[in-house]
């Protein structure tokens, strides 16, 4: 049986995880099977055609996600704006995790604006990007459980969906998503057997 | 027999509510009444007994996971009252629960079935035991997460407020997982119940329910994906 938490759009129809069930010596394989077919087919996909979609106009007092998110990626996110890059990315895990979704603009306190737009696949990837760091860097297991969620949102789509640098840093973090999953697991087996 | 007549339990079809009633018959402590939220009785397919060794005992728990919480209680005496609906935040049981019964009542609810302000404002203290060691493991599946980063089940006896887990913390304790025995139903209510019986068991000795400083604020840890709780159960396989 294939990995059951990609099998629909989740970014339609969203998953929320509650009491799930599994088996208990298929869900790893499976989902490691899962993640590596992925990345083998973003080699082989069709990149997407540009879209030719004008910028939506500035509002005030907005800040564009994609801002946001490379601002805590380079780590010069302007604290006048948001108290700390960690107090950022928390809260914007937090919305991701109550509601499955984010958006492409949000006022000084991160909330959202009226009429801003879904933010796109290509906001999720950063912030993966993000958490994939954020998890290598501390022992927070709570933060490797909202990559995976994430990761199996961002390979719910068709390869298709994400072009050029997306690709290959969705690539990246499906290794490093792998690694972490090794790490933790080998961590508890070790504790097990001391 | 100990009765103490402030308190009185809501007890639903469940195996968390069996092992509480369980824990506490075998304690011989009589609260003055339970409320019982209606529904199916949760079924069960594992061994009748199973044996569940805690800390500061001398002997296992017997622990019945598939004996109704009513059936215990009604054995044992218990005063029980049947609420009117199943949702425990409806007017029905807001006005059922808002007459003078117990003042304090250890909530043991269905899952997901969160106290809204209207249940909160009766003027009844509820006492809650959650999963997971606070205010470090806060969320539904707190106690994964200490698994995986710690190797331990933390168990936390609350006042319930308003918040998620943030209520005034009464007492908490750090358990090694028992390998070989179902977390869910088996080690994660016995827990919570031996949790819940000291508390009882203090406030009966002391005349004052127990009091710990919250250390910090924490985040609140999300719904567990899947393949980390797979690891995480990890460490209770034989």
């Amino acid at each position: 049986m294939p990995y059951p938490y990609t099998r629909r759009n989740l970014f339609l129809e969203p998953e929320f995880y509650e009491y799930s069930q599994f088996d208990k010596d298929l869900i790893q394989p499976e989902w490691s099977e899962q993640r590596l077919a992925f990345a083998a087919s973003l080699e082989a996909a069709n990149p997407p055609q540009p879209a030719e979609k004008p910028p939506s106009p500035k509002t005030e007092g907005a800040f564009e996600l994609r801002d946001i998110l490379s601002g805590i990626w380079r780590g010069d996110l302007d604290e006048d704006d948001f108290q700390t890059e960690m107090g950022a990315l928390a809260a914007l895990v937090a919305k991701f995790e109550i509601f499955r979704r984010l958006f492409k603009t949000y006022d000084g306190k991160l909330r959202k604006l009226p009429d801003a737009e879904v933010a796109a696949p290509s906001d999720y990837v950063l912030l993966a990007r993000i958490l994939c760091r954020e998890c290598a860097d501390s022992e927070l297991s709570y933060l490797v459980s909202t990559l995976l969620k994430l990761t199996d949102m961002l390979t719910s789509l068709p390869p298709g969906t994400y072009a050029g640098e997306d690709r290959a840093n969705l690539r990246n973090i499906i290794r490093d998503e792998q690694k972490l999953v090794e790490t933790w697991s080998g961590r508890v087996k070790q504790d097990a057997t001391t | 027999m100990p009765q103490l007549d402030e308190l009185g339990f809501i007890l639903a079809p469940t195996v968390r509510s069996r092992a509480y009633v369980q824990f506490f018959v075998e304690q011989d402590i009589k609260p003055q009444n339970a409320f019982l939220i209606p529904g199916e009785e949760r079924g069960w397919d594992g061994p009748d007994t199973v044996e569940v060794t805690l800390p500061n005992r001398e002997r296992p728990f017997l622990f019945r996971p598939g004996v109704p919480a009513r059936t215990t209680a009604e054995r044992a005496g218990w005063k029980l009252i049947e609420l009117p609906d199943a949702d425990i935040n409806s007017a029905a049981c807001v006005a059922r629960l808002s007459l003078p019964d117990a003042d304090i009542l250890i909530y043991s609810g269905l899952s997901k079935a969160l106290l809204k302000k209207q249940t909160l404002d009766t003027g009844v203290r509820f006492l809650h035991a959650h999963g997971g060691y606070l205010p470090h493991y806060r969320g539904s599946t707190g106690f994964y997460y200490s698994l995986l980063d710690k190797g331990k089940l933390g168990m936390t006896a609350i006042w319930i407020n308003a918040g998620i887990d943030t209520g005034d913390i009464v007492a908490r304790r750090w358990y090694d997982p028992i390998v070989g025995l179902d977390v869910d139903y088996v080690q994660d209510p016995v827990m919570r119940a031996q949790l819940l019986a000291d508390v009882i068991n203090e406030r009966l000795q002391s005349g004052h329910y127990p009091v710990v400083q919250a250390d910090g604020v924490h985040p609140l840890h999300f719904v567990i994906h899947p393949v980390l709780k797979n690891i995480a159960l990890d460490t209770v396989r034989p």
